[in-house]
């Protein structure tokens, strides 16, 4: 909606209009400084760990197990998670064993809620993205703990 | 025709004042927003609303991601 916004903008007589496209999901995910009365609150993005990423091509024998690996595309893009304990053997790749439809969240998640709700169902890692989907990494369970959990 | 920015360029921007508006709901700019940004919701933006706004000295728009 910046686009509109930016054009609007010049229509009312503004001279030098930016239209800052990637917006605030991508200045979060930067870990750049923001104003608020929700800024102390621990976020998904505070958080955030690097992932394991692969290909759809990427051979099913290449994925190291273990942690969850991250199925994307060259824009980073996710497209599935190949979960620990795949077959990894013969000549599949990994798009033909991947969960297609991984829970994402987005990075502004209040990380206490977030955490508790992983726990209740048992699930150890959650994929960060923006809302078009790019990765912005994992959130581990384990290791960030609710302080009633 | 407006231009596209990119967070260093919008940082670089920052660095000389730039006005900063975000499009998103109340809601969601008070509880954060870029530095300085003031707000103005998408279903708002009028003549009215950005009358405190300099039309002559570069203005930033922007919302969640862009969807």
């Amino acid at each position: 909606m910046s686009p509109r916004a930016a054009w609007r903008l010049e229509a009312l007589g503004f001279a030098e209009v930016y239209d800052y496209v990637l917006g605030k999901a991508d200045w979060l995910a930067a870990g750049l400084p923001t104003e608020g009365s929700g800024t102390d609150e621990p976020r998904a993005i505070d958080v955030v760990e690097k992932a394991l990423t692969c290909t759809v091509e990427t051979p099913v024998s290449h994925i190291p197990d273990g942690d969850p690996v991250v199925v994307v595309t060259d824009g980073d893009i996710v497209q599935g998670t190949v979960g620990p304990g795949i077959r990894r053997a013969g000549a599949a790749t990994a798009e033909s064993v991947m969960d297609p439809g991984p829970v994402t969240v987005r990075a502004d998640e209040s990380l206490e809620p977030l955490v508790r709700r992983m726990r209740e169902k048992h699930v150890s890692h959650i994929l960060v993205t923006t809302a078009g989907g790019r990765l912005l990494g994992v959130v581990r369970s384990v290791t960030h703990s609710s302080p009633d959990a | 025709m407006p231009s596209t920015i990119d967070r260093t360029g919008l940082r670089r921007l920052m660095d000389d004042g730039v006005q900063v508006v975000e499009l998103l709901d109340e809601d969601e700019y008070r509880v954060e927003h870029l530095p300085g940004a003031v707000n103005i919701p998408l279903s708002r933006l009028g003549p009215d609303t950005t009358s405190e706004l300099d039309p002559v000295d570069p203005v930033v728009v922007y919302c969640w991601d862009g969807l």
